[in-house]
């Protein structure tokens, strides 16, 4: 049983000038503890589609589930990761992980319980020392992991990122890469992230969507069996190669 | 072997001893702090020289224009003066009274509306036209309207007080609270998070640089609104001790005044900024690092 689908989705946003369609109908499914990773050109519509599964956006038509249920609104045991990382910063590292716990339904929470994984959390994504820093001490990897560990706070089953590294430097994103494959197999959720990234997702997801350019729908669905940790680096240039090519000829295919 | 002038402050170890002590005065004075207040003593002294010397030289009456020594005089019988209708410190306290309920009071009342208005699209509809409009309008004109309605004695000075408080609060609040950026909203939105949870544990919190920022001025202008109602239609008070001396032409004595009333106004606003700078220790968002 998918832990996420998502049917025929569209979304058009109504402007001054008319209709503006940013998604065609999309369908795709998650499966408990997979690694899909969504890739599109700028514009596509790949966030749109993340924030219509986060329940943050209605899309115009269709529908997504969540563990079955439908999804009207942010739905309960799924943790979000944004581009960036939006801490509060009147608070330190630890109490922004703990700000899962303190805000949102249901209610009520074990907070000792939660306080207690909080930290382990921190630890986790190698904070330790930084618990009681507040995000302005914290460089921007830093920061990211800091919403990485509070989406992980209330143990959803599943994880939505949305460009997570996209404002980190090429050095840092390709650490974060790795710590966040190993975080992965370590805590074993479901994971949908969205990228412009090629290589950052073939070197993370099961299987990659490749979506076309706007108004965004999926090309092709490309499935990735190479074993982990992932360190052949021709057996990935050679995904990366396949799915640079569907987006070629979705490129020009537009252009004609 | 460095020279001595190019030792900083933090360079200079734990030691005692001529050498140490002189590094430190030069430390210090190259540290901008210590600089800073070099100059503001320096150029008091200047300031006050170039009064005495004019004073003496232009021969002007003093009832016109107080030497520094008149001044000084008055300003120590001022201070000192066991009646209370002539302690300067006692009549500057009814004053700074008055203002701090009109501040208290105005002030609460235009971090609430200010609140409502950003959190409410309705409350905002109805409040904030209005308050732009009437923010502009000098308020101090509306004095003879508070005098006919609350009377005499303390309550127009805290009426007024509390008036021009009420404005730079509301205003700022309100923009304060609308400084929110839209990835702090979708986090919320995005941990379920009710809208009183939104207001309290991210709004709030987002405002109190800009609030505070108002309370710098609004401290001020009160303190402004409490001598002003004094100068229209005092009874007791800084403000009205200038009129009266005013009227016998103790022109030192209202200099002496206005140094104890800008003491006061500075007291008051460092309070608040140091109030600020303890509560609201992260900054603008500007510290961020990427």
């Amino acid at each position: 049983m998918p832990v996420l689908e998502v049917v025929d989705v569209t979304k058009v946003y109504k402007t001054a000038k008319g209709s503006v369609p940013a998604l065609e109908p999309t369908s795709l499914t998650l499966a408990p503890g997979r690694f899909i990773a969504i890739v599109g050109p700028s514009g596509c519509g790949k966030t749109t589609l993340l924030n219509i599964v986060a329940g943050l956006v209605k899309p115009s038509s269709g529908v997504v589930r969540l563990g079955g249920q439908v999804v009207t609104g942010p739905p309960a045991d799924v943790g979000v990761v944004f581009q960036r990382p939006a801490l509060l910063p009147w608070k330190t590292v630890l109490g922004n992980v703990m700000l899962a716990a303190e805000v949102g339904r249901p209610r009520p929470r074990a907070k000792s319980a939660l306080k207690a994984r909080a930290a382990e959390l921190v630890d986790l994504v190698g904070l330790r020392d930084f618990a009681t820093r507040h995000p302005h001490e914290l460089s921007g990897g830093m920061q990211q992991r800091n919403a990485i560990a509070r989406a992980l706070l209330l143990n959803p089953e599943t994880l939505l990122m949305d460009e997570p590294f996209g404002a980190l430097d090429a050095l840092t994103r390709e650490q974060m890469n790795e710590w966040l494959a190993s975080i992965w197999q370590r805590e074993g959720k479901a994971v949908a992230l969205v990228t412009h990234n090629i290589d950052e997702a073939v070197y993370l997801a099961d299987q990659v969507i490749v979506m076309s350019a706007r108004p965004g729908r999926i090309i092709d669905r490309i499935d990735i069996t190479l074993p982990r940790p992932r360190t052949n680096g021709a057996a990935m240039a050679e995904v990366s190669a396949v799915i640079r090519k569907s987006l070629g000829q979705d490129r020009r295919a537009g252009d004609g | 072997m460095r020279n001595l002038d190019q030792v900083t402050y933090e360079d200079v170890p734990q030691a005692s001893g001529p050498v140490a002590r002189r590094a430190t005065l030069a430390g210090m004075a190259g540290n901008g702090r210590g600089a800073t207040i070099l100059t503001t003593v320096v150029s008091l002294v200047a300031v006050v020289a170039i009064w005495w010397i004019w004073t003496v030289r232009s021969h002007v009456q003093s009832f016109v224009f107080p030497g520094p020594s008149a001044v000084a005089r008055a300003l120590w019988y001022g201070i000192s003066s066991p009646v209370s209708a002539s302690n300067l410190l006692y009549q500057l306290g009814i004053t700074t009274l008055a203002a701090i309920i009109g501040l208290l009071v105005g002030g609460a009342l235009g971090i609430i509306l200010g609140a409502l208005a950003a959190q409410f699209k309705p409350a905002e509809r109805l409040v904030m036209p209005y308050v732009f409009a009437i923010q502009t309008m000098p308020k101090i004109a509306l004095a003879p309207l508070i005098f006919t309605w609350f009377g005499f004695g303390a309550v127009p000075k805290e009426v007024l007080a509390g008036l021009l408080a009420f404005f730079p609060l509301v205003v700022n609040t309100y923009a304060g609270m609308n400084l929110v950026d839209r990835d702090s909203i979708d986090l919320f939105a995005s941990l379920r998070a009710t809208r009183l949870e939104e207001m309290v544990k991210l709004r709030l919190p987002t405002a109190l640089p800009l609030v505070f920022a108002g309370l710098e001025i609004a401290v001020v202008n009160a303190l402004l609104g409490a001598v002003v109602a004094e100068f229209m239609a005092g009874q007791d008070g800084i403000g009205t001790t200038m009129i009266k001396l005013q009227s016998v032409s103790n022109t030192a004595g209202i200099f002496a005044c206005l140094i104890v009333l800008a003491v006061a106004g500075v007291l008051l606003h460092s309070i608040v900024r140091v109030l600020r700078l303890k509560l609201v220790f992260w900054g603008p968002a500007s510290h961020a690092r990427e």
